[in-house]
């Protein structure tokens, strides 16, 4: 696979990542924003509204049989946090074109669409339309209400709230109910204009195609996007709300659970920037990413202290979670037991051969990474804003290369910021 | 060694002297390689003759499912699931109404891993003392299953349609079936359902298709008869049991699964693996156009009832064949689900008499197939559908010329055959009413 990066200006750039191991082509966008907490919940709801319909496709299941049309594709558009970055997304998964029945040009055909539905929204007297804008309110509502579901995922949002109360980071990915009421069609539709006028806009291509072909269409389709925005593009890693956490914050809330949900959230320290990534990398993968893991194996499988438990690791922000389901009336053991394997990783309490399993697992989950293309795509969206440009086989190699020397200098510098919990 | 070719990708199918087949699916750029060992020994094998043996033998339910679990557990003390963890791999194992698989995926250390998938598939390891423990541990899962009201609904249906028919039990058993298996009587399905004949290897991926081979016949025991087994899976008629089956459980809403029963396969499969089925394939893929046709997400029918708020999600929809068995089905939710049913037969009997319209055929027909390419992005969805098509006596490469050829006229066909009134039945979950 070959990654090749041309910048149409300095807010637009076309990546085209060729490989043959695919039977479908992907196409797929990114327009990155900075987080901000007064327009997160409106940049969710953008996608949302364009999905309904554009121009030559007023209704959703226009957009539907265009895509049934070209053999099932499958499209979607949302918005996620990427770090310090809102993204909006939009993507196409078409299959390739010599499996066509007909001769059809299916990527031409999905590019064309994906511009479309991003450019090209349906509007009523100039601005979108009303009843698409009232309808994905009331669905966005029900979907940020809806945090509560799923009880892991919201300890995981209630962490991170508790230890950014500044940053916008610490915001709900999908944004806040008290900003829905506030917006209508036409406010929506001067922010999606700001949006795609300033945000730094990514295409991707991945599969395999002509790649001159590929290129001259995006080159036509998307330089009608302006570079007129002095914004500055930069990913900035901001921790300064963390360096106001005295010792370990602590928080407990109730909840009508039936498992207790503890997360403990560690700072890193180390520049999300460096090859350091990959010695946090084993590191996390010998305490709890693996099912091999210290935790999962000492912690869920001897100890049986939880139902569920496993770390992970922020990129973007350089921390660490430990997550773990366990019953509410074991929390002070599981608690201990917790503290005692990341205590062990601290002293070296681990065997060559539980690196060796680790640099295993993680040679094992990159390599898998490149056999999908929206995991390929995602990654190297992850990876350009930190600046990284290793491919898969460099990251291994460097993976490969990680003592266990370096690994116990790594939990060294781990800080417990905040012990969280969520129980009844 | 046969090989078939399809969307750029080649089977290689080679029966071995010992009668194990061998199906191989290099897919060069890809990472994954992924191997799956299967025997033809599913829930449904609860009556067979025994090796040298003249009276049929009936085994206790969960059978299969029990080995399963056992065959993981090894003399030497090491659980082979961890063994295979700890060497890279994702494993995991199944069992289904026909068969029962053994399967990992791995980027590294393919050899050393699949020789272990073979070492432990060949080499089991029961005692009184751990079947015992297995009892308890297959009994809570068992539990599980009592409760999940899809699985529940399911049942209903196929009670409905094949009331004393194998496929009726519980893949695990019941807790009482289960406490009737004893070493000797997991040895006995052991040994004549796991000999070579009654197996099968497939391997997909990243994979040279020579050293695959030899590695399996160094590694597969030569030994085995050639003999067909004789299954007994039930009484077995034409007409369905009953035509409603109908259960109360803690759900919010009714959910109801219906669909027809159908008696084409019988003749068709049995010819073997090689052959290709081109009546059976097309009749399938007419078949799942038909139902997308009659409610399927881009149906004016399905509009109707979403906006009328009678139904809140998609149908879901399958035609479904195996060996002994073959039925179409419906599910859904719904506060009225007779008026729903209603509707959807008022079309298939619309469609009966007016025909399909072209264009969604076409568009129908383009979908149906889309979704068949994209499997092929995922070396475990190709091994998947492989396999399950295998016991089907199937091959799955064969399915695209049964996409280019199927035409209106096979679908309107299908559909006036299948859909008859007489053989369906319908099973529905509803809401606890509270005393």
């Amino acid at each position: 696979m070959n990654e090749t990066i041309t910048k149409l200006n300095d807010r637009v750039y076309l990546h085209t990542m060729y490989t043959e191991k695919f039977k479908t082509n992907l196409v797929a966008s990114f327009v990155l924003v900075d987080l901000n907490k007064e327009e997160i919940t409106q940049n969710t709801l953008i996608p949302a509204v364009l999905k309904r319909g554009t121009n030559a496709h007023p209704t959703m299941r226009d957009i539907s049989n265009a895509m049934d049309d070209m053999y099932g594709a499958i499209f979607d558009a949302s918005s996620d946090k990427l770090g310090s970055k809102q993204a909006l997304q939009f993507y196409i998964s078409v299959i390739d074109d010599q499996y066509a029945l007909n001769q059809e040009k299916l990527l031409q055909k999905s590019i064309s669409l994906l511009k479309e539905i991003m450019f090209e929204p349906k509007l009523v007297n100039g601005t979108f339309d009303k009843d698409y804008v009232e309808q994905e309110k009331a669905q966005l509502l029900e979907l940020i209400k809806s945090k509560i579901n799923d009880k892991g995922a919201y300890a995981v949002f209630r962490s991170l709230e508790e230890l950014f109360p500044n940053d916008p980071y610490g915001v709900y990915k999908y944004g806040r109910e008290e900003d829905i009421s506030k917006m209508n069609e036409v406010s929506l539709y001067q922010q999606y204009q700001k949006v795609m006028a300033e945000g730094e806009i990514h295409f991707y291509v991945a599969g395999r195609f002509e790649e001159s072909e590929v290129m001259d269409q995006m080159t036509k389709e998307f330089s009608f996007i302006k570079d007129t925005s002095d914004a500055q593009n930069y990913f900035a890693v901001d921790k300064s709300d963390l360096a106001m956490i005295d010792g370990v914050k602590k928080v407990r809330d109730v909840g009508e659970v039936i498992q207790g949900k503890l997360v403990l959230t560690y700072d890193a320290k180390v520049d999300p920037f460096s090859d350091d990534l990959y010695k946090v990398y084993v590191y996390n993968a010998i305490l709890g990413s693996s099912a091999m893991s210290k935790l999962f194996q000492n912690v869920r499988e001897k100890k049986s202290m939880a139902y569920t438990i496993r770390s992970t690791y922020l990129k973007h922000k350089a921390l660490m979670l430990i997550t773990a389901g366990i019953e509410m009336d074991k929390y002070e053991k599981a608690l201990e037991y917790i503290k005692k394997e990341v205590q062990d990783m601290n002293e070296g309490n681990f065997s060559e051969e539980d690196v060796i399993n680790a640099k295993t697992f993680l040679v094992n989950l990159f390599r898998t990474y490149t056999d999908d293309e929206t995991t390929m795509v995602s990654l190297s969206m992850g990876q350009f804003l930190l600046g990284m440009e290793d491919s898969i086989e460099g990251m291994i190699a460097k993976i490969q290369k990680v003592t266990k020397d370096e690994i116990i200098q790594i939990a060294h510098q781990m800080e417990l910021k905040l012990e969280y919990y969520l129980g009844n | 060694m046969l090989e078939k070719q399809c969307l750029n990708e080649t089977m290689h199918i080679e029966k071995l002297e010992n009668g194990l087949d061998v199906i191989i699916i290099p897919m060069k750029n890809v990472s994954r390689k992924y191997a799956t060992y299967a025997t033809h020994f599913g829930s449904i094998n609860y009556r067979f003759k025994p090796e040298g043996e003249d009276e049929m033998l009936t085994v206790p339910d969960g059978v299969a499912h029990f080995l399963e679990h056992k065959l993981f557990e090894q003399e030497e003390g090491e659980n082979a699931l961890d063994k295979l963890t700890k060497m890279g791999a994702n494993p995991n194992a199944y069992t289904s109404f026909n068969h029962t698989a053994y399967l990992f995926d791995t980027t590294d250390h393919f050899t050393e891993i699949f020789k272990a998938l073979m070492h432990f598939v060949q080499n089991p390891y029961l005692t009184e003392e751990n079947v015992e423990k297995e009892k308890g541990i297959i009994g809570q899962e068992i539990g599980m299953y009592d409760d999940d009201p899809d699985w529940q609904l399911f049942f209903g249906f196929v009670n409905c349609l094949y009331g004393k028919h194998a496929i009726t039990k519980d893949i695990a058993g019941t807790v009482e079936t289960i406490s009737h298996i004893t070493p000797d009587i997991l040895y006995k399905c052991y040994h004549n359902f796991y000999k070579p004949s009654n197996m099968v290897i497939c391997v997909v991926g990243n994979v040279n298709v020579e050293e695959v081979v030899n590695l399996i016949k160094e590694n597969v025991k030569p030994k085995g008869t050639l003999d067909k087994i004789e299954r007994d899976y039930g009484e077995e008629k034409e007409e369905i049991y009953q035509s409603k089956i109908e259960k109360e459980m803690e759900v919010s809403l009714p959910s109801f699964m219906f669909g027809y029963k159908d008696n084409f396969n019988r003749q068709m499969l049995e010819s073997g693996y090689e052959q290709e089925h081109k009546d059976v394939l097309q009749y399938d893929v007419a078949l799942q156009i038909a139902l997308e046709l009659i409610a399927g997400k881009s149906t004016k029918l399905f509009e109707e009832l979403y906006s009328e708020g009678l139904v809140t999600r998609e149908f879901g929809l399958s035609f479904t064949y195996e060996e002994d068995y073959a039925y179409t089905s419906f599910d859904n939710e719904s506060t009225d689900y007779q008026k729903v049913v209603q509707r959807v037969v008022d079309q298939i009997e619309e469609l009966k008499k007016h025909g399909v319209n072209q264009e969604e055929f076409e568009r129908t027909k383009k979908v149906l197939y889309g979704n068949f390419v994209k499997r092929f992005n995922d070396v475990s969805g190709v091994a998947t559908m492989v396999i399950s098509d295998y016991f089907k006596g199937i091959n799955t490469f064969d399915y695209v010329k049964a996409y280019e050829q199927v035409d209106q006229k096979m679908v309107e066909e299908a559909i006036r055959k299948h859909f008859d009134p007489s053989k369906m039945a319908i099973s529905v979950i509803k809401p606890k009413t509270s005393a």
